[in-house]
């Protein structure tokens, strides 16, 4: 009796864990992590960027943001004043930027650099989801609250990061930090998200805070504020109408 | 209760007229937005000297009347005080370059379901090219320094009108000038003068060319179409429009050349595309010139021109290395169909490389960069280097040399002795 006994504990220390890994799929955690992140409508926000180096000024810039779907995104940039007017357009995988003083959309990278330590891609895509294959790797205990921790891999090379882990509270799949990492294996960036708040009905992290893992004191803090929720016009998101967002 | 409607009626009556109108602008999104900026430049090639002392205002007021139809009312002034200030300039000079007043972008949008309307003055620009005009042939533009102005300062916004319709990934545009522009050209004496081209020695006569007048028949017309397929940005445009620099037209008496340019039709068309792979942006631009207008040093021929087609074409190639440099490598081509060696300054084949690097400081708030054009043929070279510093929000100080090195014939070695050091100091508003 002792041994079954003994067996069903063993049993259930090795089958627990896998039935709890098994009960979400790793796709479904990243989906709702997506929609913890960003909601699932047609909104614009307000988006502040400060950029942070050591014994120096921050620096700051503002954008209006437009989102339309996972994978339409524009970016108007409307501080400082030596920078207003420009804009950035992400549909798909594809980027154009918008430059007053050359008058034309131009095609760029995810690569590109924007501001500090945030590239192009940071603020424009933002589709965990759509571009990685996710798996779990552990779960952590963090602070009395159990993660879990997720290996995102790109399923092309056409997005920013190549490799993203991820930790996601299991109860409400809200991310509490990731590490981005080039395809050589290099950790990029460290990220953290922070000051849950109320944006479109739902709790959101609105302040994700970048931090260079090499220079300490270097980083970047995106804060997100004024949201308005409703639909954007399709052809808004389109290089052609870039010229049309006047400033 | 009297009391309380006398102090209500007070209240209201505190709001002024232009607190009124300035709270219903707001309510429209009425923004007001320029720049101030001082552009100084000195030639660093024997006799060296200031040749730009030239401070601009503009001024511009954007904002709109309803969720379909918005507006932006702009314009330019400056004044270049090198005209006052030195005698480095003859007066034909200074009438032509040392003031300016002129609307720019001036016009009307507006949007209903798939249309899009702008009527005005504005700049119409088609093409991918980085650093150079290659598909990019609506606007007129002012040569009047070379190539070296911003883009958007060297396009001359022209009245007309853009409309366009989208549609999922396609898109169409068809545009009408019918108040045209030409290029505002350099005038004899003046820092960027191009001489029309004359054998050794020749002495010439030159008479002004009288513009088009403004007329149904004189106006120009283009159409665009575009799509985005898989990642690819294709597009192909016409446009039937004029030369926008006058035709050399000459005769030859007594050994002199009497040049009479005049302005003449021209029918372009071309195509372009852009392409995203592993992190590098291809792009592509090809413009075919139908019987375009070449000089051509033959006595015998009457007026000196010849018409032949051309093609212009370029690829490029964009990639971040490193994650923190920019770069752009563009190769050029240009071939002349019913090549004749005595085409003035032409090759039958003409090749050109351009490459342009940037790299980012201090959160890029100090920019670094270089470009260098060069025309393969004839080792004709163009230097750019730049900095950009923001000084602050709201102030810019951009620095930076053009150095022009080559064959006195070629596109660039004609300014040999025209390089220059120059300063650009910015507020904006």
């Amino acid at each position: 009796m002792k041994r079954i006994i003994l067996a069903a504990a063993i049993a259930a220390c090795v089958i627990g864990p896998a039935c709890s890994l098994a009960q979400i799929a790793p796709a479904e955690i990243i989906q709702k992590v997506d929609d913890v992140r960003s909601p699932q409508v047609d909104y614009t926000i307000a988006v502040e960027v400060v950029s942070y180096l050591p014994n120096r000024a921050p620096k700051a810039a503002r954008y209006e943001v437009m989102v339309k779907g996972p994978e339409r995104t524009i970016i108007k940039t409307v501080f400082p004043e030596t920078e207003r007017g420009r804009i950035l357009l992400m549909r798909e995988k594809d980027l154009w930027a918008f430059f007053p003083d050359v008058s034309k959309p131009l095609r760029l990278s995810m690569q590109e650099r924007l501001i500090g330590e945030v590239s192009n891609g940071d603020i424009a895509r933002l589709n965990f989801a759509g571009d990685y294959d996710a798996k779990i790797l552990r779960e952590e205990r963090i602070a009395d609250k159990n993660y879990y921790v997720l290996e995102l891999l790109a399923k092309n090379g056409e997005v920013t990061y190549a490799k993203v882990i991820l930790w996601a509270e299991k109860e409400t799949y809200w991310p509490l930090k990731a590490e981005f990492y080039a395809l050589s294996g290099r950790l990029l960036k460290n990220c953290s998200y922070e000051n849950y708040a109320m944006l479109a009905e739902k709790l959101r992290p609105t302040r994700l805070v970048m931090e260079d893992p090499i220079t300490k004191g270097k980083k970047s803090v995106i804060t997100y504020g004024d949201i308005r929720v409703g639909e954007i016009p399709e052809k808004y998101f389109a290089k052609d109408y870039m010229k049309k967002f006047i400033q | 209760m009297g009391m309380l409607l006398c102090l209500a009626g007070a209240a209201a009556a505190e709001t002024s007229p232009v607190d009124t109108a300035v709270a219903f602008f707001q309510s429209l999104g009425w923004q007001q937005h320029g720049s101030l900026k001082n552009e100084t430049a000195w030639r660093i090639i024997e006799p060296t000297g200031l040749t730009k002392i030239r401070n601009q205002l503009i001024l511009s007021e954007t904002g709109k009347f309803s969720d379909q139809a918005k507006f932006k009312i702009s314009g330019r002034f400056y004044y270049d005080a090198v005209y006052d200030g030195t005698d480095n300039y003859a007066k034909n000079v200074a009438s032509s370059q040392k003031t300016l007043a002129e609307f720019r972008d001036t016009y009307l949008d507006y949007s209903s379901g798939a249309l899009d309307v702008r009527l005005g003055k504005q700049q119409i620009v088609w093409g991918e090219a980085v650093g150079l005009f290659f598909a990019d042939v609506v606007n007129a533009k002012d040569l009047r320094e070379s190539v070296l102005p911003d883009f958007d300062m060297i396009r001359i916004p022209e009245w007309g009108a853009d409309i366009e319709y989208a549609k999922d990934a396609f898109h169409a545009e068809a545009v009408w000038i019918p108040a045209v522009e030409f290029n505002r050209l350099p005038v004899s004496g003046s820092e960027f003068f191009v001489l029309p081209p004359v054998p050794q020695g020749t002495s010439l006569t030159y008479v002004d060319p009288a513009k088009p007048s403004r007329s149904f028949e004189n106006s120009e017309a283009g159409l665009r179409l575009s799509y985005l397929m898989r990642g690819w940005d294709v597009a192909a445009f016409y446009l039937h429009t004029w030369d926008k620099s006058p035709v050399l037209y000459r005769t030859i008496d007594a050994g002199v050349y009497n040049f009479t340019p005049r302005y003449k039709r021209l029918d372009i068309y071309g195509a372009t595309f852009a392409k995203e792979v592993k992190n590098i942006v291809f792009k592509g631009e090809c413009v075919y010139n139908r019987k375009g207008y070449f000089s051509i040093f033959d006595d015998t021929n009457p007026d000196g021109v010849v018409r032949r087609d051309f093609v212009d074409y370029l690829l490029g190639a964009d990639y971040t290395f490193f994650d923190k440099f920019d770069t752009n490598l563009q190769f050029m081509q240009r071939i002349i169909s019913g090549y004749d060696r005595r085409l003035a300054n032409a090759r039958r084949v003409d090749n050109a490389v351009s490459f342009w690097v940037s790299r980012g400081f201090l959160n890029n708030a100090l920019e670094l960069e270089f470009l260098v054009i060069a025309g393969l043929m004839d080792k004709n070279l163009l230097y750019r280097p730049k900095i950009t510093y923001k000084l602050t929000d709201n102030w810019k100080l951009r620095t930076g040399f053009d150095i022009f090195q080559g064959d006195p014939t070629g596109t660039f070695g004609q300014f040999r002795k025209k390089s220059r050091a120059y300063a650009e100091l910015f507020y904006l508003f």
